[in-house]
């Protein structure tokens, strides 16, 4: 229909696109005015068809990293004769297959023992897998396959053993968002194991974190332990965030600059668990009820 | 019929993006195919068709990734449009060209969401994220010869007319 007009003016075919910018951007524009809940729910709805596919590609890409690493040392081992080596590798090839069943199960049986052993609510915390990463280089977020029908809700806690990896910020019935502590936006209460100094910490999309608001005359070694403060009630206490990679004091600064490696690299684990919110109060009682 | 094609594709790289691209980032940086995709419908299309296109595209962006709901498809479409003022001025068939754009478009696009996040959230972590942007841009530039040639290809399956014109 445009190109119809188009012919018969070039000026009006001219003020019809640029209308058209004009509409795109000012109806893109006005997305940013929608409530976060809202969009939120458009996010999770329009990724939900997709994360059953998600699912299989990333399991299916997971399976083949693994093979192949493990094919690649196990080559380079077999150095008798070929039929030898042919026999090795079908068998390898084979026993790979089944490693990698029982490894994932047996990580899933890890994460969840270590969390119970150290944690006394209750409450079953719920296992995920991650099944997608955030597209954009800035921002750090992950999509796991745990929803409302698992009894997921927003601002549930995500954590990988006993270490904080972050906060569900979007979720849907079968699926949710998770915002690591690496994003930029993300900002932890957290204090430092042996100085109880306290502090903010606060992502860079690096893949490490920044201490923020910890005053200068602080003695902070490299190797510092820092764990979630509790304060504000958004993140439980005593949950490991990281250690201290990097400490700088710049002459006129009130505050260090303190680089925090994370706890938990993301790229290196497959599954996450989720602490329920109530969860996380019912740890706080039970804590108060044993002081 | 393209409008099927743009969709298919739109959905496969959402896909591609958010499972297989972690596993090949560098310094964890991972290319941006929405980006590449943006420029190869902006160089091979009319301004009308790639408008709509690239709102679309930034549109799956947002819906795939944490922040502002609404901020990629605002800046896809400008610098969509940036790409459409200037790709009669060059010869946008040959591949330099195309990886040229492409970088360019890149850091544009990134300073620009970089601009727009330092506005929405004071991060600290803000001079590490500007100096990301040159290796995105390069890393987006690598990867436009294959990914720009497997559009191509099914494209002209598809048989976009302005694009069957150019791979020919």
């Amino acid at each position: 229909m445009f190109y119809g007009i188009g012919n018969l003016n070039p000026d009006s075919g001219r003020s019809i696109k640029g209308s058209i910018i004009y509409i795109l951007v000012i109806v893109s524009i006005s997305f940013l005015t929608i409530p976060t809940s809202i969009t939120n729910n458009i996010k999770v709805t329009v990724a939900s068809p997709l994360a059953p596919v998600q699912k299989i590609i990333t399991q299916t890409s997971g399976f083949f990293k693994n093979g192949f690493k493990k094919l690649a040392s196990a080559t380079s081992n077999a150095q008798k004769n070929e039929e030898m080596e042919r026999e090795v590798f079908l068998l390898k090839n084979k026993i790979v297959m089944q490693q990698d069943d029982i490894n994932v199960y047996k990580q899933k049986l890890e994460i969840v023992s270590k969390f119970r052993k150290h944690n006394y609510s209750d409450e079953k915390p719920i296992i995920a897998d991650i099944i997608g990463y955030d597209v954009s280089n800035f921002r750090k977020s992950i999509i796991i396959d745990v929803g409302t029908k698992q009894g997921a809700s927003l601002d549930d806690i995500v954590v990988f053993g006993n270490a904080l990896v972050g906060r569900i910020s979007a979720i849907g019935r079968s699926s949710g968002r998770v915002v690591l502590i690496t994003d930029p936006a993300s900002n932890v209460p957290s204090r430092f194991l042996q100085s109880r100094t306290q502090g903010m910490v606060q992502g860079t999309a690096d893949g490490t974190c920044i201490m923020k608001y910890v005053p200068r005359q602080t003695e902070i070694n490299e190797s510092d332990r820092v764990v979630s403060s509790g304060i504000g009630g958004a993140f439980p206490k005593y949950l490991y965030v990281g250690d201290v990679i990097e400490v700088k004091q710049k002459n006129a600064k009130l505050f260090k600059d303190i680089k925090i490696k994370p706890r938990v690299a993301i790229s290196k684990i497959e599954h996450v668990l989720v602490i329920k919110k109530q969860s996380v109060e019912s740890i706080f009682e039970s804590e108060e009820r044993y002081q | 019929m393209p409008w099927f094609a743009i969709i298919s594709v739109i959905l496969c790289i959402s896909l591609i993006q958010t499972t297989l691209l972690q596993h090949i980032n560098v310094l964890g940086i991972q290319p941006d195919l929405f980006i590449i995709f943006l420029v190869f419908h902006s160089l091979n299309s009319k301004l009308e068709r790639s408008l709509h296109t690239n709102w679309t595209i930034g549109l799956a962006k947002d819906c795939f990734s944490e922040g502002p709901f609404g901020l990629n498809t605002v800046l896809f479409v400008i610098v969509g449009y940036m790409i459409s003022m200037i790709k009669d001025n060059i010869y946008s068939r040959h591949l330099a060209t195309q990886i040229s754009v492409t970088f360019v478009i890149s850091i544009i696009y990134n300073f620009l969401y970089l601009f727009m996040f330092s506005i929405s959230f004071t991060s600290a972590g803000l001079l590490p994220m500007v100096l990301k942007c040159p290796l995105i841009a390069i890393y987006n530039s690598i990867i436009v010869p294959p990914v720009f040639w497997l559009l191509n290809r099914f494209y002209s399956s598809f048989g976009f007319p302005s694009l069957r014109r150019k791979t020919r």
